[in-house]
């Protein structure tokens, strides 16, 4: 009969060799976070002309807007303030008549601002979406939907993000919006939205 | 021949020392290996009436009182609250175990591991690097839920609270009979839990003092019986050889059963924005009484194979 000595290297030999429990916690928080990544990640493409992004699966189409003025696609649920990603082009450019991206920012703000009430523009500042510079307008606004009366809602503070992105003649728009509350609780979603973003 | 060793003291044996599972033990710790400790038992009975007695008790004060407290008031009753389960817990160990002592400085120290590790590890995990993620629709939402219960939760709250006793009391002398797997990892589980419910407690600023005070049992309940289970892996491997998967074996049983639960009481008590904790009491009283139940009664056949093979 062999003698029952604990040895003292007992995470990687002995009758319980430690490293297999460490092993299978490891292996299974990383099977875990991988079908989570799986079923979290799946996604479906929106292309408009020359761009191509990436939105979760589960959100759904605005089925008013026609195609060729761009998309707009928003997550389940029955809030007015859902997540909402816009996809368009903003607009063409003109070589005779060249605009700045400053200039570009303050027609996008009047615009807004004529739409949206409460429209505010929180920051402006460079940015790189799928490679290409552009830039981020950071708006908050008040909703209000008037036909979601039913659901007993108060109007909401909403925050969102436009990127404004000149690519082949066109600026192109990438906005993102949610109940300014949730924005944090979004933000991983937005970000891997605008990982996605594909120039073509 | 290699040296023989006392599993349990490490001490030298002599030539036709008494031997149990392919271990070897000294004469003392040969005798005290199979002694059914009713102490155990009788804590966890006494305990878990206490709990459910702690949850009416509350009801019906604020029932009765109906109070309105709001603000920092609100967040200090809450805190005794989360700290009940576990303080009645010790207590009642405390007093039951005066005629066969465990080492109460042991015992409370593994408890304060288990809180810090939650801390340190388990609240982070949980909150910051796995957070449920937002924003999907309810049948996907589902999958993910149980998929985060099971894989993340479970084996890394399982691990935690049993690294805890693995890596201190287990190789100790003071870990001398089968049923010290179970007190130490319960021990470890409240201190768990305790800091769940804080963090819990601190995050709603407060609570509804009835409903804290059920969802604090609940935690605590849960997390006691899935390492009661654990306990009960970890004392027969320390006497026993029982090969090397028995503890990672056991390991993901505990982990599956404490996610499945976990998503089982999730389910059960929230509908839509509707929370009713009631049900959620009901399951974990359930399952604590049949995972005690379980042990009791394997605890007791194992130790009466032992003495009758003296």
């Amino acid at each position: 009969m062999q003698a029952a000595t604990r040895p003292r290297s007992w995470f990687w030999s002995g009758e319980e060799p430690e490293w297999i429990v460490v092993t299978v916690v490891i292996v299974a928080l990383v099977l875990g976070w991988a079908l989570m990544t799986v079923v979290t990640s799946q996604t479906m493409d929106v292309v408009l002309d020359d761009l191509l992004v990436r939105y979760p699966v589960d959100w759904i189409q605005d089925g008013q807007m026609a195609a060729e003025e761009g998309y707009e696609l928003y997550a389940a649920g029955l809030s007015a303030s859902q997540p909402r990603l816009a996809v368009g082009v903003l607009t063409e450019l003109d070589p005779a008549a060249p605009v700045s991206l400053s200039e570009l920012v303050a027609r996008r703000g009047f615009s807004q601002a004529a739409t949206k009430e409460m429209y505010r523009v929180l920051a402006s500042e460079r940015a790189i979406i799928g490679g290409k510079v552009g830039v981020a307008v950071t708006y908050g606004y008040v909703k209000d939907v008037a036909s979601a009366s039913h659901l007993s809602s108060l109007p909401v503070v909403m925050e969102g993000v436009d990127y404004l992105m000149p690519y082949k003649g066109k600026v192109h728009l990438i906005s993102l919006e949610v109940a300014a509350s949730d924005f944090e609780a979004h933000r991983r979603t937005f970000e891997r939205i605008l990982r996605s973003v594909h120039w073509r | 021949m290699g040296e023989r060793i006392c599993c349990v003291c490490h001490e030298l044996l002599e030539e036709g020392a008494k031997s149990l599972g392919g271990r070897y033990f000294c004469e003392s710790h040969y005798a005290k290996i199979a002694r059914d400790r009713q102490s155990v038992w009788r804590t966890t009975i006494v305990a878990l009436l206490g709990l459910l007695a702690y949850v009416l008790l509350v009801e019906l004060i604020v029932s009765l009182t109906k109070p309105t407290l709001s603000g920092l008031p609100l967040v200090v009753v809450g805190v005794i609250i989360a700290l009940i389960p576990a303080l009645l817990w010790l207590i009642v160990f405390y007093l039951q175990d005066r005629l066969e002592p465990e080492p109460k400085e042991h015992v409370l120290g593994i408890f304060a591991l288990g809180a810090l590790l939650a801390l340190t590890i388990g609240l982070p995990l949980r909150n910051e690097l796995f957070p449920m993620p937002a924003g999907l629709m309810a049948g996907r939402e589902v999958v993910v839920e149980l998929l985060r219960s099971v894989f993340i939760l479970g084996f890394s709250q399982e691990y935690l609270k049993y690294a805890v006793v693995r890596y201190t009391v287990f190789n100790s002398p003071e870990f001398d009979e089968r049923v010290d797997g179970i007190i130490y990892c319960a021990a470890s589980a409240l201190g768990f839990a305790t800091v769940i419910n804080l963090d819990y407690i601190l995050r709603s600023g407060g609570a509804l003092l009835h409903v804290a005070a059920i969802r604090v049992t609940i935690t605590a309940l849960a997390q006691a019986s899935f390492s009661g289970m654990m306990g009960y892996f970890l004392g027969r491997a320390k006497f026993e050889n029982m090969g090397k998967w028995w503890l990672p074996g056991g390991l993901a049983l505990v982990a599956v059963l404490n996610g499945l639960v976990t998503f089982l009481l999730g389910e059960a008590t929230t509908a839509g924005l509707g929370y009713t904790p009631i049900y959620g009491l009901i399951i974990v009283a359930v399952v604590a009484v049949l995972t005690f139940g379980t042990l009791f009664i394997l605890m007791r056949r194992i130790n009466a194979a032992t003495l009758a093979s003296v």
